[in-house]
């Protein structure tokens, strides 16, 4: 006796994501009272992130949400193939940005910056709290561009078996809702560690 | 009229405008319903009437809450202003929380576990912590102020009476949380004063042993006049002497005299007292005698009293001094054995000696031994005198390894 | 007209029974899986409660040291706020009577519904887990400070981990029922005729999203410091550990709302059906519902006066506190308005709604003396504390779960349970209750600190007292489970509607059939329009 409701689907997903966006939101509200405190040792901070990293994975962010988008209005126009490459395709951009951000985050363990370390814990309390920070969110947003590429991958499966079609296309939106959600919360990321300096 | 208004006042008053508004409410609303049930039962009131709406009502439901409300929101605040306003020229006290008991240090560096104040004296406590929250809560004054690491806060209050309050530890810190207790003692401002001046530094070796040969019961420390002269200030000062032949002259007390005085009091009686001192040779050593008037020529700087440094730095609320456990190792038998130590990664047994407590009161963390409910503190404030005289005490404690290995047999 | 097998039958669908109910994806079975699992971490917290009142019944050490006590507060609170009184009425009688209240089939998302569960019992499983392993239960209390429990040897990783599950648990029930009361109502159902046990669930379903994340980002933090040491709230590293309480209560107050108003509203659904008569101010409760959970999600740092916040911030805090009062004045107001003129029926259901108006109030009213900035200094931490949100939590949720299982499980059932024993064993638990709970309202006037496994000598009256109304207590509570469970189980078969209810749940059979409604009913009149024509007696 259930009738599909895409509505609610869609409602249901919009709430979640913004409980997502209120778990980052602690983080947030973090930042923002140590940025008050310290901004010297942040805008310090700020400096040692390479902007270079920073810039090639918000663009390729970008993309791959312009990516799934493109899969969705694909499958509206019942270009099926089209939509599963396009899947295919954020995915793996999901997957350079998690590399890139690997590559990143060993350059800085590796010059002996990491939560605890004894290099950071000589330095002022400002910067030791910002690359806390950097580690926790940019740590937390690596899980979910984790979390995101599975989903998708699940989507890739759901549209090959036909579960997802073009009539009843709810669960890739909603998995394209998230990745969006991911994008976004990367958009605010970037300028709060590289953008400080 | 200088005199500030007291807090307690204040804050009590907010206290009976919010009951008296709260019982006057709560009797009413329970009064009312239960006559309504009365009154209203289906048996006495069969058909329940259709009331329209009536908005008036309403408003007056949103009104009255609202007004009450603010009137009890603004004695509170002028309660909770009266807290925060610090008189000028309040007497300055820094209190230390730590697991699990109190510091408070006076302008002049005493230090004392007990909050000793002048009464009518108003007097600011500036609150922080050495380890986890705690909270300096003094019911008897109204206030309370959470004692976090890492911040100064600050509470004040004004004794108006003689005598001893209970100060509580109010935010859970552990497994002591109970009995992290302590007093304020008001008293008088000479009281007060005498208190503050008296052995300022650490003089309790050689005072514990004026108290321990009995010396005290005739002769003061202080000045004051007993069955003896007092101690205090003798040195150097003109006496005027009575041999036992009785011929009398006056010398001037150096350290000889007081060697004789203690050795052989009856060779030489102080004018105007009674020839009662018993002789203390074969009981007080040498060197006791060379502490004793050490300290009354002022010479010795006096060394500190190892285990007064540790009651007065709350190490025994948490160690023993008889192998009990309270949250952590006992004292009982420390010195000399084998303790575990970490450098890093790598563990290593070593035997406890001066070296190795100093290095574990700047780095409680390196003990690594068994599972400890508690972490222990950072010490590294300690002079190295006191650090010495710690050693010392914590020496005394050892345990012989042939007693040790009877008794486990 | 034949009845329909009950839902707690097994259906022909050739499903096992371990099948067919821990992986049903029925809204009323998953309440039951609820109502079981949070009634019997009830017993296990009361347990706990009953002990710790053993301890404490004289000065010293009496059954336990001091650890020992420290890790059983924690556990209870622990146990109580987020295994029984987070969840209970929505999880239970919400999961439950939602969706036929809105002439709903089922929820928005029965497989989320089912998820949440699960993770309420992984959550469960985590919390067991935590006592027998690593350094031994936790010992921080329910609030998890730090630094304390940053540097306490015992096992809060995985507690605060079970607390971090059962956030998410939370959440997804929360967004289950904002989803469904905006897609699911039937037709002529407007918002103006929701059923107010629907808006309280509606406004508590968007403080669960909207708080809930914080605290689960909070509590992981906690964890994260445990094992790498970022010093988010390490005063050495810059940190302010004061700013984990910000954190902490930014839910946690609210997480008080998301206690109360569920109870509230299963109070204004009781109220008018036992007065024969429409509630008084109908928008306003609902409204006021709204306004509770705006409001209360700005007030937290009520609970951080003494912390050493700026004075300014206590003036704002302070006066916001006493803002929400406000709605809860008006409920209470409009409640006892409501009896004005009605044809009254003392059934137990509206016994327990009065003992919970006059034990809320109580509680409420103690509110306003934390809420005040200069008495909360007096009271903060000490038994008055404990003895306000006792009367809040067990005199206003506790009270408002018995009083919705006296009123719906005969409903779930199809049977009713015995109405002068559950009357008595009101009396019974409201004299209990005030014996076990006012002393501690004098002790923290007294001065006396909570959390305090020892304490003076001039305590030890009122403790005693205190103890020995937890012995009446506990009679109380044996008397109403045992009548009341016996009743589900065993009792004499009841008609449809025993109290004469408007609202939906009260037109389709009891006990409650496998699908809700035949055909999706039609609403033409508010949930409180009763016809004068009296009623039956239901006992
Ligand atoms: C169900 C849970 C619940 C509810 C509903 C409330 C409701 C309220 N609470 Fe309570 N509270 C807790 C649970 C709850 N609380 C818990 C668990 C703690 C302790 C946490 C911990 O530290 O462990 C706590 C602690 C707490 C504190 C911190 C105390 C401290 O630690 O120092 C404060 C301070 O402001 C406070 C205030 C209030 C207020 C003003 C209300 C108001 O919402 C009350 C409104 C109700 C009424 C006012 C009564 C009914 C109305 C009338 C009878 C009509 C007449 C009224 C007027 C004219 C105003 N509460
Ligand atoms: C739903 C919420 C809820 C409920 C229902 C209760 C119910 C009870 N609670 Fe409480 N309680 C909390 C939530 C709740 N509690 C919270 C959140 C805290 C704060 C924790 C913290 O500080 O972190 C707290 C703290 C708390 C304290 C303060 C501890 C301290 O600060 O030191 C006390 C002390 O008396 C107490 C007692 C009780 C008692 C006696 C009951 C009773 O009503 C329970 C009813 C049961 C009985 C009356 C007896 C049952 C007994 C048995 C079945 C076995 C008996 C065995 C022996 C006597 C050996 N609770
Ligand atoms: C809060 C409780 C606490 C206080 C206060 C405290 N300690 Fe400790 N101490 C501990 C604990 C717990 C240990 C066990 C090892 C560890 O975890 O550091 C310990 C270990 C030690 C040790 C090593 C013992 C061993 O068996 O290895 C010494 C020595 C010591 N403390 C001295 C002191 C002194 C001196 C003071 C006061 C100036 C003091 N402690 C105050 C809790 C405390
Ligand atoms: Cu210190 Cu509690
Ligand atoms: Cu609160």
């Amino acid at each position: 006796m259930h009738a599909k409701d895409p509505e609610a689907a869609k409602l249901g997903m919009w709430l979640f994501l913004f409980t997502e966006i209120l778990l980052f939101g602690g983080l947030f509200l973090l930042y923002a009272s140590y940025l008050y405190r310290f901004p010297d040792e942040f805008h310090v901070g700020g400096k040692q992130l390479s902007l270079i990293y920073g810039t090639v994975n918000t663009a390729i962010l970008l993309i791959s949400s312009w990516a799934v988008a493109m899969s969705i209005s694909a499958l509206h126009r019942n270009r099926d193939s089209l939509s599963r490459k396009m899947l295919l395709l954020t995915i793996g951009l999901g997957l350079v940005f998690l590399v890139n951000k690997a590559f990143e985050w060993h350059g800085k363990i590796a010059a002996g910056i990491y939560p605890d370390s004894p290099v950071l814990n000589t330095k002022p309390d400002g910067e030791v709290l910002f690359f806390g920070l950097y580690y926790l969110m940019t740590g937390l947003h690596g899980i979910h561009v984790l979390i995101g590429c599975c989903l998708l991958l699940f989507a890739y499966w759901w549209l090959r078996i036909g579960k997802i079609h073009r009539t009843d296309y709810a669960l890739l939106e909603n998995v394209g809702l998230y990745w969006h959600l991911v994008d976004l919360i990367w958009v605010f990321l970037f300028p709060l560690f590289y953008l400080i300096a | 009229m200088n005199q500030p208004i007291n807090p307690v006042q204040q804050v009590d008053f907010a206290f009976y405008v919010i009951f008296g508004i709260s019982i006057v409410l709560l009797f009413g609303i329970t009064l009312i319903a239960l006559f309504m049930v009365y009154r209203y039962h289906h048996e006495r009131h069969p058909k329940p009437e259709k009331l329209k709406d009536n908005v008036w009502l309403e408003v007056v439901w949103i009104l009255l809450p609202s007004l009450l409300v603010m009137a009890m929101f603004y004695y509170g605040w002028i309660g909770f202003k009266a807290l925060r306003s610090v008189p000028e020229g309040a007497m300055q006290v820094d209190v230390v929380g730590r697991m699990f008991d109190w510091s408070f240090e006076y302008p002049d560096g005493k230090r004392s576990n007990v909050l000793y104040v002048p009464v009518d004296t108003p007097v600011r406590l500036n609150i922080t912590s050495d380890d986890v929250i705690h909270s300096l809560y003094i019911p008897a004054f109204r206030i309370k102020m959470d004692a976090v690491p890492g911040m100064d806060t600050y509470a004040w209050f004004q004794p108006t009476e003689l005598g001893s309050f209970d100060i509580l530890c109010s935010e859970y810190c552990g497994i002591q949380h109970a009995n992290m207790l302590s007093t304020v003692e008001v008293v008088s401002r000479a009281d007060f004063d005498e208190w503050l001046n008296s052995s300022t530094k650490a003089q309790q070796n050689a005072v514990a042993l004026f108290e321990n040969y009995g010396c005290t019961s005739c002769h003061s420390l202080d000045g004051s006049r007993g069955s003896g002269p007092s101690l205090l200030n003798l040195y150097g000062t003109k006496h005027v002497v009575v041999t036992p032949d009785g011929t009398e002259k006056t010398i001037v007390v150096d350290k000889q005299y007081l060697r004789e005085a203690i050795y052989d009091p009856n060779k030489l009686i102080t004018k105007g007292y009674p020839a009662v001192m018993p002789s203390y040779k074969g009981q007080i050593s040498e060197e006791e005698l060379a502490v004793m008037i050490g300290w009354m020529t002022g010479e010795i700087e006096e060394k500190p009293d190892g285990k007064a440094v540790m009651e007065n730095n709350g190490c025994l609320s948490c160690h023993s001094t008889d192998g009990s456990i309270i949250v952590a190792p006992s004292f009982k038998g420390l010195w000399g054995r084998d303790v575990v130590l970490t450098q890093g990664e790598t563990k290593v047994s070593k035997k406890f000696d001066a070296k190795v407590f100093e290095n574990i009161l700047r780095h409680p963390e390196i003990v690594k031994e068994g599972d400890w409910n508690v972490m222990m503190p950072v010490y590294d404030s300690f002079t190295p005198e006191e650090i010495e005289a710690m050693a010392e005490y914590l020496k005394t404690l050892a345990v012989d390894e042939e007693e040790q290995n009877r008794e486990n047999q | 007209m034949p009845k329909h097998d009950a839902f707690y039958k097994p259906q022909e669908d050739g499903k096992g029974w371990i099948r067919s109910w821990l992986f049903t994806h029925d809204h009323k079975r998953i309440g039951v899986l609820y109502l079981y699992t949070i009634l019997a971490f009830f017993l296990v917290g009361m347990t706990l409660g009953g002990v710790i009142r053993f301890e404490l019944i004289r000065p010293g050490m009496n059954l336990m040291d001091a650890q020992t006590y420290n890790v059983l507060f924690t556990l209870h609170g622990v146990i109580m706020i987020f295994f029984v009184v987070i969840p209970s009425i929505p999880a239970t009688f919400g999961n439950i009577f939602l969706p036929i209240q809105l002439g709903a089939d089922d929820v928005s998302f029965p497989r989320i519904n089912l998820l949440s569960w699960w993770m309420y019992i992984f959550g469960a499983i985590l919390i067991v887990c935590s006592l027998f392993t690593g350094g031994g239960p936790p010992d921080t209390g329910w609030t998890f400070y730090v630094p304390f429990s940053e540097v306490t040897s015992t096992n809060v990783n995985l507690a605060v981990f079970a607390v971090f599950i059962l956030g998410f648990s939370s959440i997804f029930t929360g967004l289950n029922f904002v989803t469904t009361i905006h897609r699911l109502r039937c037709e002529g159902m407007t918002w103006t005729r929701l059923p107010l046990f629907v808006w309280s669930l509606y406004a508590t379903g968007w403080i669960q999203i909207l708080a809930t994340p914080v605290l689960a980002i909070t509590v992981l933090l906690v964890m994260v410091e445990r094992f790498m040491g970022v010093g988010m709230f390490d005063p050495s590293k810059g940190g302010d550990p004061l700013l984990y309480q910000h954190l902490f209560w930014i839910y946690s107050h609210p997480a008080v709302y998301i206690m109360i108003l569920p109870a509230m509203g299963v109070i204004s659904d009781i109220i008018p059906v036992f007065a024969r008569k429409n509630i008084f101010g109908y928008k306003m409760v609902a409204f006021s519902s709204l306004m509770i959970a705006f409001a209360g999600s700005l007030v937290w740092a009520h609970h951080m006066f003494t912390s050493g916040m700026s004075d300014f911030a206590v003036l704002v805090f302070s006066f916001l506190t006493f803002v929400v009062a406000i709605p809860s004045a008006i409920k209470v107001f409009n409640w006892v308005t409501t009896l004005y003129k009605g044809s009254i029926y003392t059934d137990p259901p509206f016994w327990f709604a009065l003992a919970f108006i006059f034990l809320f109030s109580v509680g409420g009213l103690t509110g306003l003396i934390l809420g005040s900035a200069g008495t909360d200094i007096y009271v903060h931490d000490t038994y008055f504390v404990v003895g306000h949100f006792h009367y809040v939590i067990f005199g206003g949720l506790g009270f408002g779960f018995f009083a919705a299982m006296h009123y719906w499980l005969p409903k779930i059932s199809g049977r009713m349970y015995n109405c002068k024993i559950a009357k008595w064993s009101c009396v019974i638990l409201f004299v209990g209750f005030n014996w076990l709970y006012f002393p501690m309202l004098l002790l923290g006037l007294q001065g006396m600190p909570r959390r305090y496994y020892d304490y003076l000598p001039e305590f030890e009256p009122l403790q005693y007292a205190s103890t020995l109304g937890s012995w009446v207590l506990l009679a109380g509570l044996l008397i109403m489970f045992v009548n009341i469970l016996y009743g589900t189980w065993k009792g004499k078969p009841v008609e449809d509607n025993p109290w004469g209810g408007e609202t939906l749940e009260w037109k389709i059979q009891a006990p409650l059939p496998h699908e809700n409604f035949e055909e999706e009913p039609t609403v033409t009149a508010g949930p409180y329009e009763f016809s004068d024509r009296g009623r039956g007696n239901a006992c």
